[in-house]
């Protein structure tokens, strides 16, 4: 019994140090990545294109397609200042170890939780109680049908990102459209109780402010004496002169 | 205003569409030339609208005609809405374009789009393609080939809705994507290609393009202008009108389109029946205009009909409030009458006088009156009054009454009437009446004629009875009983006399009493039950023998012993 444990360790001992010597837990790195090449603001299609042709994303090229995709622009030179501002946007709550390296492969925990936060999920159960994680945001957006079943450590190719981005970009269009919808919703209301109201009001006003055949004769006349004059008003509209 | 073809505002765009007509049979126009014809203004009415769209069906009739086989044509496409940045190029080597509304692309042009960015354009004569966001798109072929329209768009990243028209003519439409390829049988549809999924088909936005060809051909930036047998000028080709309306469709099977053909009034109504999607988009429009213009005129006519209510119900009230102004006077006066009717009423009365229903409450009487058992005892008792008091012979009466009664359950007793006086004189002889005669005045053994009684006293006696004699309803068979208000009456007869200062100064209440102590020798009264209270046998005899509708009685019991009349 005792024999076989160590046996179990020696055999657990000997994979991990096989994988490290052999990079088996290491990501994979592009070098010269989409970003790179095209960092700039007016640089988009190009960073696009090129992206779609990338067999992964680097942090570096997901940092700066979801940062055009938050606000329309990415401001920054480094891989450092767009990480600062993933972080500050809540990107990688939940992540753990630090900024990772920006020519390595995104990992789809993150990408998943900066989704979230772009597209205001609050998730489920889980979500609401523990916040934001990696895990459970990409399974948020798997059961939302942005995203396929992966593991919030795989990595996704350039196609893939940009048909995460296209897709949350699809989400964003029906939010606004049912948010659109519901403020009609609310208009449509307050103009029918608006009109019911006016409508209500002018059949129990027993005076109608502008009766049929009113002349300017009965204002002035209403307006020099009131009292006097509604029924001299009325009068005049029941018969006519 | 009347709304419709003839409207007189159109004429003057009736005439610059059949001079640019007339121009153009001359020759054709160039794009952007200063030559160019440009329809004025929005287009805001249905009258315009309705004009349009029926030059554009004469046009696109000629322009959608097969080729001879074999012969062959290029056609383009061209931009007609852009959001967002959008850019294009002719073929790999140019350079990228920024996409702008009438762009013209040619066969084998690419499309880029960026993020939140579409671009929507008219692919030859047959179809709409909208280029979602993000995408990657080419146009590798747009030709008509005799009969047929062929068009191939390559989708390599994104999503591109597509919608094909029916124009005459076979269509032959293909989409490419990396990993496959499609052919569109139907109206259109949207085919995306992305990382996750491939190639994918969803549903197309045929509303948003609708709505996007009709902004396009109705908006103030049109400046292509059909005439005579062209859908466009001599240097470029205008696909893009073919949008606006198709060539003749077939007959519809929708029951709206088939009653609309019956009610077509002018050749632009035809027109405009016979068109599908974009004709359909501007039904819609038309129909909104006509619907809000509906609303309005029934929001006019509602108010108009709710302000003639007004008016009417103004009126019925005013005369209501006239009427009522006119009763209320009326009421006024005809009070004012009666409470000067009452006033003298109360003078002649001597003023302060209780309604007569109210005496036999008052003190001193209602000690008697109030355990009486029920008023019926009470009107009975009145007519027993009267026929106790009543001499032998009353001329008044219509019948003798006579001097003995025999009283019931006393066997061989008869009693002389008149036992009213004999108990009351005493008493109110003893509380100083002149006018009463004392207990040794009276002779137990014949009728009393009231010989020695004082004049008021008398009056009083004889006022009883003449009181009885006015109302020969009681003796008659099935007349009317004696009632409460007679009792009453004769009760204010006695009180009369008791105000009478002739009398002495007899006390008031103490002179109720004697008359209501008097009373026992017709009526006992239980002061613990009202229920036992009934008349005396010598008051039940004078009733059952001339009241008719006096219900026959019991033997009373004796009277009470206990009662004094102090008290």
């Amino acid at each position: 019994m005792r024999s076989s444990k160590h046996v179990l360790l020696l055999l657990m001992m000997f994979v991990v140090v096989l994988g490290s010597g052999c990079s088996l837990f290491e990501r994979t790195t592009v070098e010269n990545s989409a970003v790179v090449q095209f960092p700039g603001n007016d640089q988009d299609f190009d960073f696009w294109d090129t992206l779609a042709k990338q067999s992964v994303v680097t942090n570096d090229d997901a940092l700066h397609g979801l940062l055009l995709l938050s606000d329309g622009s990415d401001d920054c030179d480094t891989y450092e200042c767009r990480y600062e501002a993933g972080v500050a946007k809540g990107w990688f709550d939940g992540s753990w170890g630090g900024m990772p390296p920006a020519n390595e492969s995104a990992r789809v925990g993150w990408v998943a939780v900066a989704a979230c936060q772009i597209l205001k999920i609050k998730g489920g159960l889980t979500m609401r109680l523990f916040g934001d994680s990696p895990r459970y945001s990409s399974r948020e957006l798997t059961f939302m049908g942005l995203l396929p079943s992966l593991s919030e450590n795989e990595a996704l190719t350039g196609l893939e990102f940009t048909a995460l981005v296209d897709n949350i970009e699809d989400r964003q269009r029906l939010n606004k459209a049912l948010e659109a919808r519901e403020k009609l919703k609310e208009q449509q209301k307050k103009a029918k109780e608006a009109a019911e109201a006016k409508r209500i009001s002018e059949v129990l006003t027993p005076m109608h402010p502008s009766p049929i055949g009113g002349t300017d004769d009965s204002n002035e006349a209403d307006a020099s004496a009131p009292d006097q004059e509604d029924a001299a008003g009325s009068d005049r509209t029941t018969e006519p002169s | 205003m009347p709304k419709g073809i003839l409207d007189i505002t159109l004429i003057p765009l009736l005439v610059m569409v059949m001079v640019s007509i007339g121009n153009a049979q001359d020759g054709m126009v160039a794009i952007n030339s200063p030559e160019q014809l440009v329809v004025p203004g929005p287009v805001t009415t249905k009258s315009e609208i309705q004009n349009r769209l029926a030059s554009f069906k004469g046009a696109i009739k000629d322009v959608a005609k097969p080729l001879p086989k074999g012969d062959t044509r290029q056609l383009g496409a061209i931009v007609m809405l852009v959001t967002g940045r959008c850019q294009w190029r002719m073929d790999e080597t140019s350079s990228w374009k920024k996409a702008a509304v009438n762009d013209l692309l040619e066969p084998g042009a690419f499309i880029r789009t960026g993020l939140r960015s579409t671009l929507t354009l008219r692919c030859g004569l047959n179809s709409t393609v909208l280029v979602d966001s993000n995408s990657r798109v080419q146009l590798p072929s747009l030709m008509q080939d005799g009969d047929v329209l062929r068009t191939i768009v390559t989708i390599n990243r994104g999503r591109a809705d597509i919608q094909v028209d029916r124009v005459g003519l076979m269509n032959d439409f293909s989409v490419l994507t990396p990993s496959g390829s499609l052919a569109v049988k139907g109206t259109g549809m949207g085919v995306q290609y992305n990382g996750f999924t491939g190639t994918s088909v969803v549903g197309a936005r045929h509303n948003r393009m609708n709505a996007i060809e009709m902004r396009y051909f109705m908006s103030d930036g049109y400046k292509w202008l059909m005439s005579g047998g062209a859908v466009s000028t001599n240097s470029v080709q205008n696909p893009a009108t073919v949008a606006a309306l198709e060539t003749q469709p077939a007959s519809s099977l929708q029951a709206y389109e088939a009653e609309d053909a019956g009610a077509f009034d002018s050749a632009a109504d035809q027109a405009l029946a016979a068109t599908d999607t974009s004709s359909i988009t501007t039904r819609v429009v038309l129909a909104q205009q006509r619907q809000l213009q509906s609303e309005t005129l029934i929001n006019s006519i509602e108010q108009d009909v709710i302000a003639g209510i007004l008016a009417e119900q103004e009126a019925a009230m005013l005369a209501a409030v006239t009427a009522a102004e006119i009763m209320l006077e009326e009421e006024i006066l005809e009070e004012e009458i009666e409470e000067m009717i009452e006033e003298i009423i109360e003078d002649e009365n001597n003023g302060g006088n209780q309604p007569p229903q109210d005496i036999l409450n008052t003190i001193g009487y209602s000690q008697y009156f109030g355990q009486m058992n029920g008023p019926s005892d009470q009107g009975f008792l009145a007519a027993a009054m009267a026929l106790d008091l009543v001499a032998v012979q009353d001329s008044n009466w219509g019948f003798p009454v006579a001097a003995q009664i025999q009283v019931n359950g006393i066997e061989g007793e008869l009693l002389y009437r008149r036992q009213i006086p004999l108990k009351l004189e005493p008493l109110l002889h003893a509380l100083g009446d002149p006018n009463a005669r004392t207990l040794g005045e009276f002779n137990d053994d014949q009728f009393d004629e009231f010989t020695g009684v004082g004049g008021n006293l008398k009056a009083f006696y004889e006022d009883i009875a003449a009181f009885g004699a006015a109302n020969p309803q009681w003796y008659a068979e099935n007349g009317a009983p004696p009632n409460r208000t007679d009792l009453a009456l004769m009760v204010e007869t006695y009180e009369a006399y008791l105000n009478n200062p002739n009398n002495g100064s007899i006390n008031t209440e103490q002179g109720r009493i004697a008359f209501t102590e008097a009373l026992y020798v017709l009526y006992l009264t239980d002061q613990f039950n009202k229920e036992n209270s009934q008349f005396t046998p010598y008051g039940q005899a004078l009733l059952q023998q001339y009241v008719p509708t006096f219900p026959a009685g019991g033997i009373a019991p004796p009277p009470p012993a206990n009662i004094k009349i102090d008290r």
